[in-house]
């Protein structure tokens, strides 16, 4: 995939409701919560899928940090994506797993149960869209020894 | 509510074929089944026909270029199990007396359609941030690897096995003897699945004839009875679920075992949705046909292979005969229908009495997956 350093305040979020960025491009993913059942969404949902109720739903900012469950590098992908490029699911201590590209970490250094924290990105080619948009993404937390 | 058997089948030799259309396809499947079932084409009198990408009134156009059309005709898609829910539908149909006669027809024209991987609908998440299909596969991969100890070897493995598997068969066009060191040395299209972990594209058409209890002791021949069938969508995943073992086949599978009154011991062999080799693993375990973890023992035993205790794809799979998405639920109806027969060739399992195919297809952002498929018959 084709991405920009920086996430730029002017770049538009390749899906609506999803994150938040702030100015100093930091955010948090929106998840919401059922109290009842226990269960955070993401996306967040504003109906719980076990309960099917609404009553005990509450919007939730996502931490930022979680562990890699799995990943994978792509090298062929649908037009409009550069590749190579990698995916991967992480899991945040909310109780939720998160599907999401992962950045400025190699094919190589990718490893199950590395620690990962969120970032935000310019992307070309998600959903298809061929201008830049904003997408969230994981990249390894860097731990100075 | 009686017995539902398959009369006959046919299917075209699955290949790239980018100069035919399905419905030249559709037409090579109908006649062979019709010839193997021993019927007079206008007997038959309701059609389904399976497929994803073929465009409005697919099953129509076949049986117009068939040259026997007016009757009622169902087209359905369910991504890689389209095929198998038209065997499905027609089970049903004739189980529950709505017709005697029924064809389940399969077609999938995937040459020219698409360039570079294949991914859900790009209006779903996952997809719309890179997931193609064999990412969605390639992420278990690892997941097993980390857990099970698999290794790319025994994982190139399976490719070996289905792809020799289809070199004995002649409706596969990829058969090939090629070793462990060939898949791994071929390009990686996806840590950590390399080019030959992956079905190779291809085009195909598969025909069944499924006939009521009545219809198969007049007609005679070698019917074989379909004794289960199980359908499951993926169910919403939220939390941390198990991503080395494929809970929706189990359910599909639960489901068919409890109709035909059996369980996984009593599979001789089984046609399972290899689209990946990592998906054979998955799924042999996930039809409780061995333990979780137990392939890995499975594959350096052998247990797999046709001479295996456990024979697993001896049609060669999606691996070995390619992937015409709508084709392959109905050409593993074929396989089956050939082994149970004893009509196998080099590919003959010893004394297969009972048969399981399997099929999984689609991908829907939270969920496990889009549908999944078992049906089991059981030989004379």
């Amino acid at each position: 995939m084709s991405f920009s350093k920086d996430a730029s305040k002017n770049v538009k979020p390749f899906r609506e409701g999803l994150f938040h960025v702030d100015e100093d491009k930091t955010g948090y993913l929106i998840g919401s919560r059922c109290n009842r059942c226990n269960l955070v969404f993401f996306p967040s949902r504003d109906i719980c899928n076990n309960c099917f109720r609404d009553d005990q739903i509450k919007v939730l900012t996502l931490s930022k940090t979680g562990i890699l469950h799995t990943f994978t590098t792509v090298y062929q992908s649908r037009p409009g994506l550069k590749v190579p490029y990698s995916i991967g699911f992480i899991d945040l201590k909310d109780g939720v797993r998160i599907f999401a590209p992962l950045f400025d970490v190699t094919a190589e250094e990718l490893k199950i149960g590395m620690e990962m924290e969120l970032m935000f990105r310019n992307m070309i080619g998600a959903s298809d869209q061929q201008e830049e948009t904003l997408v969230y993404g994981f990249k390894p937390v860097k731990r100075d020894f | 509510m009686g017995k539902v058997f398959v009369l006959g089948v046919g299917m075209s030799k699955f290949a790239k074929r980018p100069e035919v259309t399905i419905e030249t396809m559709g037409v090579e499947a109908i006649r062979e089944a019709v010839d193997d079932a021993q019927i007079d084409p206008k007997q038959i009198q309701a059609v389904y026909c399976g497929h994803t990408w073929q465009g409005m009134s697919a099953g129509q156009r076949v049986m117009a270029a068939f040259g026997f059309s007016g009757i009622p005709v169902t087209n359905l898609e369910n991504a890689c199990a389209s095929g198998s829910c038209a065997i499905r539908e027609a089970f049903f149909s004739v189980k529950s007396d709505r017709y005697d006669i029924c064809l389940a027809l399969g077609v999938e024209k995937l040459t020219g359609k698409f360039s570079g991987a294949i991914t859900p609908a790009v209006e779903d998440l996952e997809a719309s941030l890179g997931l193609t299909f064999p990412s969605l596969y390639a992420l278990r991969a690892h997941r097993y690897m980390e857990t099970y100890g698999l290794t790319s070897k025994q994982l190139a493995k399976i490719a070996v096995t289905n792809r020799k598997n289809a070199y004995y068969n002649n409706k596969s066009s990829f058969g090939q003897l090629i070793n462990i060191e060939d898949v791994l040395n071929s390009r990686m299209v996806c840590s950590p699945l390399h080019l030959y972990d992956c079905n190779p594209t291809s085009d195909g058409a598969a025909a069944a004839i499924v006939v009521s209890e009545k219809i198969a002791k007049r007609i005679g021949g070698k019917p074989l009875e379909i004794v289960g069938s199980g359908l499951t969508s993926g169910k919403f995943e939220p939390g941390f679920i198990d991503m080395t073992f494929e809970d929706m086949t189990w359910r599909a599978a639960e489901e068919a075992y409890k109709m035909a009154g059996l369980g996984p011991n009593e599979i001789d062999f089984a046609e399972v949705h290899d689209c990946f080799t990592i998906a054979e693993i998955l799924r042999t375990e996930g039809l409780g046909l061995c333990k979780r973890g137990e392939m890995v023992r499975w594959i350096e035993e052998g247990v797999n292979e046709i001479t295996g205790k456990k024979p697993i794809n001896p049609s060669g799979g999606l691996l070995g005969k390619g992937h015409p998405l709508g084709a392959t639920g109905v050409a593993q109806i074929y396989e089956l229908v050939r082994q149970l027969r004893g009509e196998a060739g080099q590919r003959q399992i010893k004394g297969a009495k009972v048969g399981l195919a399997h099929t999984r297809g689609g991908s829907v952002t939270g969920t496990e997956g889009g549908a999944c498929v078992v049906t089991i018959l059981k030989g004379p």
